[in-house]
């Protein structure tokens, strides 16, 4: 019971969420009234008759609820609505609606599918308004090829993790790489090259992917991964305070898995370097990237335990040497 | 409008590869072959078939020449010769070739919650199906859910960008969405010949001519060649339509616009752009038995989890809706014809 009507309330947000952004629904409902009208002309009324009644099923928060159980409730609410065909109705009743415009009122008095000759240049002057009007509903329903992420800064951020990419397999022409570097560079790494493995992947930080294999990372993977995402940031704090994050990591707790930087004035959770070099020579990880606005000191420790030397790029530290 | 018509056999043909790729995607993960060997296989495969579909047309082609059938049809006209038709032409042209621009010039492909391509470049890597974490590239320590494994969209684009040696990257997010989008549009057309049916509305036009004139043959194949084009411009009308609204849809994840031009790599773009307006062309045809490719198709493509598929469901309400309405629309037709023929009898 409480399941179901845990779907209901989901399917009532998920309507109100799939009404939120674009008003296409509020067309495909016009298309829908207005097709009602001109039933009898339609002469299909199995598409409009099942069309509507999809439509108030996924409206209709019992019903909806009911149509996420049939969909297994993996998928959200608004997937309900791929019952629903909603371009398909709009173009047709716009169609219709055209056509009725177009059409020589004298010869065809309106009624659509029993005259022919439909869309004469000789009805402009009522035909041109209405399609300008139409496009406008459409245009002003809708979004138009404007995306609703950052589409540019993704393509940037792409770009130039491929450029960082195509360097660090320049390291090793012929062989495979561990890599471990921040979010914006391991998010494409794989699908640059299948060579370069990493310690975790994109499904460390877009939730949804995890639900395409049992796996699930261990808790030194996530130390890795938080350790990796506060390291620029801390060490650009430190940078304004003079206090690093290496800093603020005592010699004692070294061994300390994780630490909270309390000191830094966050609940975000940072790691012992040497402790995090560890878990990554113990995952394979024989390159390093960081960003370039880490310490000069966590770079030499980088270098140290990794008996390499880093060097700068595209505003990154590559650093380079087969774990022992 | 029971006759098939080009988008049936073009979608078909899509279905019959999806088929191919989904039984040789079986075939490797239980027998354990490499993704060479598979893509041999693939291309074998769709080898074989594409001969046997020569045979048959040269066959029909032989039969059609020894019984020295003609075609009835007198010339067909390639180009229209209305202006209306030639402007409603050029719009669809330029809305579908920007579209295309979009997806080829675009910024990078909507990938939130996808891994193609990474799972791509994991089977040409390893050359295997499966056997490592596409997100990481190390080898699965618990392993994937068995329904996800049998999707077979994967192995079919690592396949063709080991046939044609091209980038996952290329293949997935450019020439993959490029079809999917050209493939919807098909499957609109599909619909729009199934909404605006040129056999209906040529013999509501004989049956009016036939009202106003009965004998007088001239006008009467005036009308039904002026129904004939009245009926292609209202499929243009409605694929222009659909074009604007695939621009519009852009601004939410499940719309069919956002679908095609963001993501039409993914099984489910392909599923509501392409088989589910083609499925409803052919419920409203009646052409159940082609409706269950859909259905499986979708198996083949989508995760549905454990669940039994958006096409089924559709099929189903379709089926219902038009068991509900048969006899509305039965009445109407046979009406039509009645009158049709009364009149022509007198």
């Amino acid at each position: 019971m409480t399941a179901i009507l845990k779907n209901i309330q989901l399917a009532w947000l998920g309507w109100k969420n799939y009404t939120d952004d674009g008003k296409l629904a509020a067309l495909l409902l016009a298309a829908l009234f207005f097709l009602w009208y001109y039933r009898k002309k339609t002469e299909k009324p199995s598409f409009l008759g099942y069309t509507i009644t999809v439509t108030i099923c996924c409206i209709f928060p019992v019903t909806a609820g009911l149509l996420m159980v049939y969909q297994t409730q993996f998928y959200d609410y608004e997937w309900i609505w791929s019952l629903v065909p909603v371009t398909a109705v709009i173009a047709y009743g716009a169609t219709f609606l055209l056509a009725e415009c177009w059409n020589n009122a004298a010869e065809g008095r309106g009624d659509l599918t029993e005259h022919p000759g439909g869309f004469k240049m000789t009805q402009w002057r009522r035909g041109i308004p209405v399609t300008v009007l139409l496009l406008a509903v459409i245009v002003l329903s809708g979004g138009m090829g404007r995306p609703l992420w950052d589409r540019k800064g993704q393509a940037a951020e792409r770009e130039q993790a491929y450029v960082i990419l195509d360097q660090i397999m320049d390291l090793c022409p012929e062989g495979e790489i561990c890599l471990w570097a921040p979010r914006e560079i391991m998010a494409y790494a794989r699908e640059r090259d299948g060579r370069i493995r990493l310690p975790y992947g994109r499904n460390m930080w877009d939730i949804s992917l995890n639900a395409y294999a049992y796996d699930a990372y261990d808790v030194r993977t996530v130390a890795m991964y938080e350790w990796m995402e506060q390291s620029g940031k801390a060490d650009t704090i430190g940078v304004d305070t003079g206090v690093s994050v290496d800093a603020v990591v005592p010699v004692d707790v070294i061994n300390t898995d994780v630490i909270s930087t309390k000191a830094l004035g966050s609940d975000t959770v940072s790691m012992a370097l040497e402790v995090c070099i560890q878990y990554a020579q113990d995952a394979g990880v024989d390159c390093v990237v960081l960003p370039e606005t880490v310490s000069q000191e966590t770079i030499q420790r980088m270098e140290t335990a990794l008996h390499t030397e880093a060097r700068l790029t595209e505003g990154y530290w590559i650093l380079y040497g087969r774990a022992d | 409008m029971k006759r098939n018509i080009w988008v049936d056999y073009f979608i078909l043909g899509e279905i019959v590869i999806i088929g191919l790729a989904e039984a040789v995607h079986l075939a490797t993960i239980l027998s354990g072959w490499t993704f060479q060997r598979c893509t041999m296989w693939l291309l074998g495969a769709v080898g074989i078939v594409c001969v046997l579909l020569a045979g048959v047309l040269l066959f029909k082609c032989l039969v059609m020449a020894k019984n020295g059938r003609r075609q009835e049809a007198g010339p067909k006209r390639v180009l229209p010769d209305d202006r209306a038709e030639w402007i409603l032409l050029i719009v669809l042209a330029m809305l579908l070739f920007s579209q295309l621009l979009f997806i080829w010039m675009g910024q990078g492909p909507y990938i939130d919650g996808d891994m193609t391509v990474e799972t791509v470049e994991s089977f040409l890597e390893v050359d295997h199906i499966y056997q490592v974490n596409p997100m990481t590239g190390q080898p699965y320590a618990e392993g994937i859910p068995s329904r996800l494994k049998i999707l077979c969209l994967p192995t079919l684009y690592g396949s063709l960008c080991k046939i044609f040696d091209i980038s996952p990257g290329t293949m997935v997010w450019m020439i993959v969405p490029t079809v999917t989008l050209l493939s919807a549009y098909a499957a609109f057309y599909g619909l729009a010949c199934s909404l605006f049916p040129a056999a209906d509305n040529a013999a509501a036009s004989s049956s009016n001519t036939a009202n106003a004139a009965c004998g007088k043959s001239n006008s009467r194949t005036i009308n039904v060649s002026n129904a004939m084009e009245s009926v292609k411009k209202k499929r243009l009308c409605f694929l222009i339509a659909v074009s604007v609204l695939l621009w519009a849809g852009t601004y939410f994840h499940v719309m069919d616009g956002f679908q095609l031009l963001y993501c039409g790599w993914k099984g489910t773009a392909i599923r509501n752009g392409v088989l589910l307006p083609w499925l409803m062309a052919l419920c409203i045809r009646r052409k159940w038995l082609s409706a269950i490719l859909c259905i499986l198709a979708e198996a083949c493509m989508v995760w549905t989890l454990y669940g039994m598929g958006v096409c089924l469901l559709v099929t189903v309400g379709m089926a219902v809706a038009d068991g509900c309405t048969r006899e509305h629309t039965r009445t109407l037709t046979d009406s039509f014809w009645e009158a049709d023929s009364e009149e022509c009898t007198k």
